[in-house]
């Protein structure tokens, strides 16, 4: 028999704070909080802005094995602490019955990991070429920093949400920016089989760094808006000219109905359906005619078993992408027909920022927010209009409005595209 | 679960496709040769490391798009093995059959590191280097980032993303339904596989190409590894160097392949008349955190769950086990007891195969190398032959040679072990 998959925990640290109801009180508010970063001097680069984490993380320093050091391992146990005690378990029970599906895309390692290692050898400032790699590597095979280069990926994530949450499966995967939702999706069809009946499910992510701002500045990827940061991430406006990065990290716990009620769980909502779809188009790029996106959203639709009119709000992708919005729109308004005329639709990085790997999962916590307070949150910096893009993108307030079924869009660097229907707990 | 298997491929230091690889193990040759300049100055000096250049692979199905500058290691050695897999199978990529995905497991996705020292070595903050100052001060000379990017392209960024093989394996397998990559352990290449099948199970999916990479023979593992003693001996001769379950066992040898199968529904298949190389069966996974991070499993007890989890799902004991052998004994006593654990009584009865002699350590690879071989020897009758198990650890309850004396063999096993404690078991029947 398939489960039913609820909603009974929620945790996340992004630059608005590492609390659910602050976090909300803030969006709902239209408050942005990017800014010229902070975490390392931008100067010269293209682009100066994005969204950073500046306050100290409420994380444990130590999870079983695990030292907690770095953003990516504290944003990783400070959102998982959260989202376990929301749901009010423990790490106890048998732990196959429990799983962790943790999306961590870009690692730890940086400039800061190996720049020092390579100038305490090689201090002159001169070029390194040829002859002094051939030297160099030998040497740092025994240099003390080598075994701290572990590489693009943190096994230690998953394992520290299995730790936290006594899970005993975890899954470590990556599906660019749709990878939060993706992992809420993979962990919903564990749950959905009867495979475990809780699953911890979301994505962190730490890009804001030395290497990748620069790097995805240089791929034109990013807002350039730096005189105005806090007005650079505009989706759907016309003056929208790249995404803004940020970092941290959302979680959810999933759990099948049956084991959630069986301990008097306290459900947030109900995870309806979900659809999976790739564009197979470009690597940077989507299908500027969104096929990939219509899939996914018209697979998550069949999937929930609903029809689009059902659907009351959609949380988009919204990156603030000239090709993106544009894309997601087009797709909107063909999987919904007549009903895109009044579906309200907004996106949420325009306060956040793009937490890449945690979008999905932060934007899946938010259309919870939405449906149980009803209120929707807006698309702020929302002024000059696109003539092309003529949804109800909920312009700069929220908007009290009830939301029974809402839809979250999550679309991926690569064509990897996820929508997620969730459903509002009426008990 | 009963998915067929419909398509094996692989990119292998033995070359592209899946019968050089079948056609070397029966004939006993390993793969691990000294390499090439500069990796030849890292410790241990050989590996079995694939020397297809893009040339050969263009051709392939759906190749023709690619640019290996945007590629990673992994995402290179991915397309190889996806564009076998794709013409093993004979997939028309022109026919839009939507449901297609692709699950594609890669241990990370590093780069070489030559360009990033590079840049490290411009913007590090020199003075933090001077004599008398804290070495714990800031490291990076932000002034000079700037000028250090302007070597770069976009691309050499966004390709360091770790869904990025994934994303090339996509769009060349003109892949429209679900895409997702695999991280972080040498079991997440049976994980990628395991969640494909029940992805067709549940009808989310009608047609799955699914695998896995690894690439550890790249100046960053070796790096790594080596300090951290985890790799064989350079005095060892390179074909000796593999040698898993026996106590002349160094250490791991660097190896990288990339391997994939296709999955698809019943109803498809029979419908386009696909061949048939066997089902997959059952699936499991277990984790259990190590006592210390870096570190190894704490012992056998959740891998032994997830072989016996997948047995059960099988409905057949095995007649076949594959298992990973690391060729390191830690991991090696490990596995071994794992091995006797599930196996009990059969352990010195049913037929091992192991492929790190052959081609060393390929991470992610290694388990879809498992499926695929296991396939191969258990429609043949045949299981090739074990180099270098000559004196047997302790802990090894199996055939004295690896081998014994097979006999019928429908059913097969394959288990992947991982160092961080997430273990995989899989089983595939003909």
């Amino acid at each position: 028999m398939t489960q039913r998959v609820v909603i009974t925990g929620m945790g996340l640290v992004i630059p608005h704070g590492q609390t659910v109801d602050t976090v909300w009180e803030q969006i709902i508010a239209g408050q942005g909080k990017l800014h010229r970063l902070q975490k390392f001097d931008p100067i010269d680069l293209p682009t100066q802005i994005g969204g950073e984490v500046l306050y100290e993380v409420d994380a444990p320093e130590q999870v079983g094995p695990y030292q907690i050091n770095g953003d990516a391992l504290a944003f990783t146990a400070g959102s998982v602490q959260s989202a376990v005690a929301d749901a009010g378990l423990e790490p106890d029970g048998d732990p196959l019955r429990r799983a962790v599906v943790l999306a961590t895309g870009i690692g730890k390692a940086s400039l800061e990991e190996f720049g020092p290692v390579v100038v305490r050898h090689y201090p002159e400032d001169t070029e390194i070429w040829r002859e002094k790699l051939r030297d160099f590597f030998p040497v740092m095979q025994e240099a003390e920093e080598a075994e701290k280069l572990d590489g693009f990926y943190m096994d230690e994530a998953p394992g520290i949400a299995a730790v936290m949450l006594g899970a005993g499966q975890i899954y470590d995967t990556a599906s660019a920016c749709a990878s939060g939702s993706h992992a809420i999706a993979d962990a919903a069809q564990l749950i959905r089989r009867g495979e475990v009946d809780v699953a911890l499910a979301g994505g962190v992510c730490t890009a804001v760094n030395r290497a990748m701002v620069p790097g995805f500045s240089v791929l034109k990827a990013l807002s350039q808006q730096n005189d105005e940061p806090e007005r650079a991430s505009c989706p759907f406006d016309a003056r929208r000219n790249g995404f803004v990065m940020s970092e941290g990290s959302a979680v959810m716990i999933l759990e099948s109905l049956e084991h959630a009620q069986a301990r008097g769980a306290n459900i947030h909502a109900e995870l309806l359906g979900f659809g999976l779809a790739t564009d197979s188009y470009r690597l940077t790029d989507p299908d500027p005619e969104g096929k990939g996106m219509m899939l996914s959203m018209r697979k998550a639709l069949a999937d929930a078993g609903i029809e689009p009119h059902e659907v009351d709000y959609i949380n988009a992708h919204g990156t603030s992408t000239s090709m993106n919005d544009k894309a997601e729109t087009l797709a909107i308004q063909e999987v919904y027909g007549d009903h895109s005329k009044t579906l309200p639709v907004s996106s949420t990085k325009s306060m956040v920022g793009h937490l890449i790997h945690g979008a999905g999962s932060c934007e899946a916590i938010f259309c919870v927010k939405a449906m149980q307070d009803s209120i929707l949150p807006p698309t702020i910096n929302y002024e000059v209009p696109d003539p092309e893009l003529v949804l109800d993108y909920i312009p700069n307030k929220a908007r009290e409005a009830e939301a029974r079924i809402t839809a979250n869009n999550s679309f991926g660097f690569g064509g990897q595209n996820v929508c997620l229907i969730l459903k509002r707990w009426d008990g | 679960m009963r998915i067929p298997i419909t398509g094996v491929g692989a990119l292998t230091p033995y070359g592209l496709g899946f019968e050089p690889l079948w056609q070397a193990i029966c004939e006993g040759r390993s793969s691990i040769t000294p390499l090439a300049e500069p990796l030849d100055l890292l410790k241990p000096g050989y590996g079995g490391q694939v020397t297809a250049k893009w040339p050969e692979l263009r051709p392939l199905p759906g190749a023709k798009g690619h640019r290996p500058l945007t590629m990673t290691r992994y995402a290179y050695l991915g397309c190889g093995g996806i564009g076998s897999v794709l013409a093993d199978t004979g997939i028309d990529l022109e026919q839009g059959e939507l449901e297609r995905g692709l699950y594609l497991a890669s241990y990370c996705n590093m780069d070489v590191m030559t360009k990033y020292i590079k840049l490290a070595h411009v913007v590090a903050d020199r003075a933090c280097f001077e004599e008398g100052a804290d070495s714990g001060a800031h490291k990076i000379d932000d002034s000079r980032i700037a000028g250090g990017m302007k070597r770069f392209t976009g691309f050499e960024f966004l390709k360091l993303m770790n869904n990025m093989p994934t994303a090339h394996g996509g769009i060349q397998g003109a892949c429209k339904g679900p895409c997702n990559t695999f991280l972080g352990f040498a079991a997440a290449g049976l994980q990628a596989i395991g969640r494909a099948g029940r992805l067709i199970e549940d009808g989310m999916a009608e047609v799955m190409l699914t695998g896995g990479v690894g690439a550890s023979v790249a100046d960053q593992m070796l790096m790594t590894r080596g300090k951290r003693g985890m790799l064989s001996s350079a005095e060892v001769a390179p074909e000796a160097a593999g040698r898993p379950f026996d106590k002349g066992a160094t250490g791991i040898v660097p190896g990288e392949a990339s391997c994939f199968i296709v999955l698809g529904t019943p109803q498809l298949e029979e419908g386009r008349e696909a061949q048939l190389l066997g089902e997959l069966t059952g699936f499991a996974t277990a984790f259990e955190p190590p006592a210390n991070h870096p570190g190894l499993p704490v012992g056998p007890e959740m891998a032994v769950v997830a072989a016996r989890r997948a047995i059960e799902e099988s409905g057949s004991e095995p007649d076949l086990v594959v298992l990973t052998g690391w060729s390191w004994d830690p991991m090696d006593r490990l596995e071994a007891r794992i091995h006797a654990e599930v196996l009990g009584e059969r352990a010195g009865d049913v037929p091992v195969i192991t492929l790190a002699p052959y081609l060393g350590s390929t991470e992610a690879a290694s388990g879809p190398l498992g499926v695929a071989v296991a396939l191969r020897a258990m429609r043949e009758g045949k299981v090739p032959a074990w180099p270098n198990l000559t004196d047997p650890i302790d802990e090894w309850q199996g055939p004295a040679d690896g081998v014994g004396t097979p006999g019928a063999m429908l059913n097969a096993l394959v288990i992947s072990t991982s160092m961080e404690g997430c273990h995989s078991a899989l089983t595939v029947r003909v």
